[in-house]
């Protein structure tokens, strides 16, 4: 298995080919400049975090941008306030302008329990001393005012901001509400509730008897963070965004933690029983159910056997999503994240088979090249990617999830349904050139078996599927032979033997260097490599390709 | 004119009224004084955002052009996001990745090693640099910067290879201005830095659309096609944000269509220079008039009869030819439609959010609906908003006292239209979805950003043929809402 994509010397290290004594990527390291990256800021991150705690004012202490950008986390929209720092702030500092923010803010909404600051690139450049001004204004309003420091230049990126969140939670919000430990309740940090994950999550902790405290941050205001120490048990949902919190809590508070994933049947069996077993609770129920679950993805499962995914994530999500994909029968082509740690690598390597790519802060070219060069049945990513996705043809699932939980036993059938429905859509049919004559060449010496490499290829016997049966229509002769990939100055020569072939939509060889595979990409010719006899070879072509059955022509609705 | 109710179909005008809008229970009443955004230091919910968004915009339109933004990973990133869910494309998009070494030292390194990179990688023909707040407070010096970069680049490529990049670039520190200002920028950057001789007349009339819509753009076009005229449509982001899917693609992506740099170099030669968005474009239309005597045409965009008539009265003087009968067909068909429906949208009561010139140019044409605009919102400060609100009153014969926003925060838009004993519609664009909800009435979405909805991007709300559009969105909107359910077959 080589390489499928080019590993240039300054990314040397971040990109790796899965084989028995395979390294992690590295990771963690800075963006290199210039290139089109995948990863966010700091802001991003902290409002990742926090966005969804519902009881405070969000405040991001920055320009407009800022503010507006950071109005919008995971495609929902969240009410702002922003300080909106302009010229005159910018030269003559912020003037007071926070501190009458934050007191506009509270008057305008009363209701509120809490203020976050959010310290953004310009408020950190001018220079103002934001704990200082939330403190004073936190003792004139009577409620936390608690800054988060994530400046977008701070860490390599969203990150850090998650962890300056989770440090703004730990200092301001949790534990402020004084009591004892609650027996049977749990919080779940590194949850977010998308798309009813939280609530399938719920169920299942329910059956078990226990009750969560609090869910960081799909569900938390400021009195449930003020209580999350109270509960028996930290459940770790998301590595990233919820180990910071639970190693804090432990410290402080000696809450126990745990981690689990609800992502995939085995997992989320196996998380409920670990968690069972910390309360020594009977979970007998578990393993049926996951059974039924099984049963039920079965049908969807069965058509996804030995499809090729590829996975790119922000961080966490990789490791447990990995596992689910498994349990669908996907083979993963590519695990790549935004800015995962050694650990989230670790945990993705135990589901990889042989040939995995690990591809850590991948840019937009790499991704594309990879895209190009390997063509995964499936890509599973965020906004940014998947539009480069459909534009190659490749089906896209995306993540956070848009349609339906996919968290818990329930959550694995909707994640199966969803994946099979995708790969199977028909507009993937459709991409497909149709006006053009589904015309193919075989690269054969004699016209019976597939022989020649199609650089020294000589004769190309060309054929016509129309109505999926195959008609041959000629031969064709080229003079130049024996091209070499290393040896560019031949590019010309092989530029005019894939011009002879300009109306085929497919070439079978023996083998084509890479540099051919590329160019004949960029003329919608596909290379099959192959041998064997030339009618098993387009039989096999044909079945494998069943839109050819309606291109026959007065065929497939207008009759003539 | 003031008319009094009239009876619709048997009727009273009142009855049609669904009593809908009253506000959810956990309405709270706000403080006044603190209502106006003027009035107050903090910003709810901002309407605009920063300029690098409009100069990566620009940039978008250009053929092989790709946006660097000197600035941390956010600046970007946010942005790309924003058009993938805008557009449904990809947005190539790189970034100087500023970190903290670069907010103490400057980000000189990060340039001169990001345009490296960015070429190697890409082999872009443009690259607008589109600065940020953090570069700019941190004093980068550009120029030189630049320069640097392009020897970097020729030690490595190549002189000749190194300079076939055009560099261009665009100063868009978002403290002081919106993303309708960076595009006005970069209009201006871009003819300046490219457009830098005249060789001799090329026939040609330069559009710069402003922030409009690959289905507008290509409306424009259409226009220009009937009338016979060539043009140059600067940032023609038509094709590169409404790209087919038609494998293969080449690799690395390259989206197809955008200006190329020999057009905008070709700008100094054209007729004339037609800025659709006084807002967004201006400058840079100003800019070639100034320096080459190419007459600059700042008109409201073309949205309804009266705008599309006053760019077609332009396009028809700068290039000496007759208006075709087939466009005044279109118009004809548009009058039609005005006459079929006016009894529905006359005196509604309507409020327009969104960039200044959507808020102009809607409201011109609402006006033709004979509908009463009661609050109408610019999502950025402008000095001729409110003047040319007051023309746009006076041809249209409105008597009303509308309340106008010039620049202000959503919240406050949101307030008012909460006081409002009546509001039939809310036109504007996405960020407009919760206060039309919270008010329970329909809202018709026009201008950027559009994500939360299909298909905007890709159709035309300018021209004639947009006109018809927008206002079969807006009596079906009417229609879909106001009727009683007994009634809902009625046209
Ligand atoms: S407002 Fe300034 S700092 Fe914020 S995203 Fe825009 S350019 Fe970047
Ligand atoms: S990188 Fe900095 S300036 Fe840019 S969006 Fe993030 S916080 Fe704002």
């Amino acid at each position: 298995m080589e390489m499928p994509i080019e590993v240039t010397p300054d990314r040397a290290g971040h990109v790796v080919l899965q084989d028995a004594a395979c390294e992690l990527p590295m990771s963690e390291t800075a963006t290199l400049p210039g290139v089109v990256s995948q990863r966010a800021c700091a802001l991003y991150g902290a409002r990742w975090m926090l966005a969804a705690v519902q009881d405070v004012i969000h405040l991001v202490h920055g320009p407009v941008g800022c503010a507006y950008n950071a109005g919008t986390v995971r495609r929902k929209s969240y009410q702002v306030f922003t300080t909106c720092l302009d010229e005159q702030d910018v030269i003559f500092g912020g003037r007071g302008k926070l501190a009458r923010s934050i007191e506009e803010a509270v008057r305008l909404r009363p209701d509120a329990s809490g203020v976050m600051v959010y310290v953004t690139c310009t408020a950190a450049l001018i220079g103002e001393y934001v704990e200082a001004i939330c403190r004073e204004a936190a003792v004139r309003l009577g409620i936390p005012v608690a800054p988060v420091t994530c400046p977008g230049f701070c860490g390599v990126g969203q990150g850090q901001g998650q962890d300056a969140a989770a440090a703004t939670l730990l200092e301001y919000f949790v534990g402020r509400e004084a009591g004892d430990v609650e027996a049977g309740t749990v919080n779940l940090l590194g949850e977010f509730d998308v798309q009813g994950d939280l609530g399938e999550i719920e169920r299942l902790l329910a059956r078990l008897g226990l009750k969560v405290q609090c869910a960081v941050s799909g569900r938390a205001d400021v009195a449930s963070l003020g209580r999350a120490h109270r509960a028996a048990l930290n459940v770790v949902h998301c590595r990233r965004t919820g180990q910071n919190l639970a190693d804090a809590m432990e410290r402080e508070f000696g809450t126990p933690q745990l981690k689990a994933s609800f992502f995939g049947l085995r997992e989320t069996a196996a998380s409920l029983e670990k968690i069972a077993g910390f309360f020594g609770l009977a979970a007998e129920w578990i393993a049926g159910q996951a059974e039924g679950a099984r049963a039920s993805a079965a049908p969807y499962v069965a058509s996804l056997a030995g499809k090729r995914v590829a996975l790119f994530f922000g961080a966490s999500r990789m490791g447990s999503m990995a596992g689910a994909f498994r349990e669908l029968g996907l083979e993963m082509v590519l695990a790549g994240s935004q800015f995962g740690c050694q650990g989230d690598y670790q945990e993705v390597r135990r589901c990889s088979g042989g040939g995995t790519v690990f591809i850590d802060d991948a840019n937009e070219l790499e991704l594309s090249e990879f895209l190009h060069r390997r063509r995964p049945d499936l890509l599973v990513g965020g906004t940014r990617e998947k539009y480069l996705a459909h534009k190659l043809g490749i089906p896209f699932l995306i993540f956070p999830q848009e349609t339906s939980a996919f968290a818990g036993f329930s959550g694995f059938v909707n994640l199966a349904r969803d994946t099979a429905a995708l790969l199977n859509a028909p507009v993937w049919r459709l991409v497909q050139r149709q006006h053009a004559a589904p015309r193919v060449a075989v690269a054969t010496r004699e016209g019976t078996m597939v022989d020649s490499h199609f650089g020294r290829a000589t004769r190309f016997a060309v054929f016509d599927l129309p109505g999926g049966v195959a008609r041959e229509v000629g031969v064709r002769e080229t003079g130049a032979g024996d091209f070499n990939c290393e040896d560019g100055s031949a590019r010309s020569s092989l530029a005019d033997k894939l011009a002879l072939l300009a109306d085929c939509r497919a070439v079978f060889c023996q083998a084509a260097g890479h540099c051919i595979r590329d160019l004949a990409a960029e003329r919608d010719l596909a290379i099959i490599e192959t041998d064997g006899k030339v009618e098993d070879v387009l039989a096999d072509y044909i079945r494998r390709h069943p839109s050819l059955a309606g291109t026959r022509p007065g065929e497939g609705g207008w009759k003539k | 004119m003031r008319l009094s109710e009239i009876p619709v179909e048997g009727i009273p005008y009142d009855q049609l009224k669904i009593e809908k809008y009253t506000c959810t229970p956990e309405y709270a009443e706000r403080p006044a004084d603190l209502i106006p955004s003027g009035a107050r230091a903090v910003v709810v919910n901002p309407n605009r955002t920063c300029m690098p968004l409009g100069a990566m915009w620009a940039t978008m339109g250009l053929h092989k052009g790709i946006p660097f933004v000197q600035g941390a990973q956010g600046c970007t990133t946010y942005v790309r996001y924003t058009f993938s869910r805008v557009f449904k494309e990809p947005a190539t998009i790189a970034t100087a990745s500023f970190h903290e070494d670069a907010a103490v030292f400057g980000g000189r390194r990060n340039l001169i090693e990001g345009i490296r990179n960015l070429v190697v990688r890409y082999r872009p023909e443009v690259i607008g640099i589109c600065t940020t707040c953090s570069s700019e407070i941190i004093g980068d010096d550009m120029v030189s910067n630049i320069k640097a970069a392009k020897a970097k680049l020729r030690e490595e490529i190549g002189r000749e290879a190194a300079d076939a990049v055009d560099i261009v670039l665009i100063n868009t520190p978002s403290f002081a201005g919106s993303h309708v200002e960076g595009y006005d920028r970069a209009s201006r950057a871009f003819v300046e830095t490219l457009a830098t001789r005249q060789t001799g007349p090329n026939h040609k009339v330069n559009i710069i659309p402003g922030l409009l819509y690959p289905g507008d753009i290509r409306e424009i076009k259409h226009l220009l096609r009937h009338m016979g005229v060539e043009g140059i449509t600067l940032f023609d982001i038509s094709d590169p944000f409404d790209a087919p899917l038609r494998p293969p693609q080449k690799f690395p992506y390259e989206p197809p269509g955008g200006t190329t740099a020999t057009e905008i170099r070709d700008m100094a030669n054209s007729l004339a220079t037609m800025a659709l968005q006084p807002h967004a474009g201006q400058a840079g239309a100003r800019y070639l008039e100034r320096k080459y005597g190419v007459r600059a045409l700042v008109g409201q965009t073309p949205v309804g009869v009266q705008g599309t008539d006053d760019f077609i009265r332009g396009l028809s003087e700068v290039a000496g030819l007759p208006v075709p009968e087939d466009l005044l067909d279109e118009r004809g068909r548009l009058v039609d439609s005005l006459a079929d429906t006016f009894h529905h949208t006359m005196m509604k009561k309507v409020a327009v959010m969104g960039d200044p010139d959507v808020v102009l140019s809607v409201t011109r044409f609402v006006l033709e609906m004979g509908m009463e605009p009661v609050a109408l919102a610019g999502s950025s400060v402008s000095k001729t908003f409110v003047h040319s609100l007051r023309e746009i009153f006076e041809e249209g014969e409105f008597t009303g006292d509308p309340l106008v926003i010039n620049g202000g925060d959503l919240f406050e838009f949101e307030e008012y239209l909460k006081k409002l004993s009546r509001l039939d519609l809310v036109i504007g664009n996405s960020k407009a979805v919760d206060i039309a909800k919270e008010l329970q009435i329909p809202l018709v979405r026009v201008g950027f950003p559009i994500y939360d909805r299909f298909g905007y991007q890709k159709r035309a709300i300018v021209g004639y043929r947009g006109g018809e559009i927008l206002l079969a969105d807006i009596v079906n909107s009417i229609l879909g809402y106001q009727y009683p359910d007994d009634r809902t077959h009625q046209l």
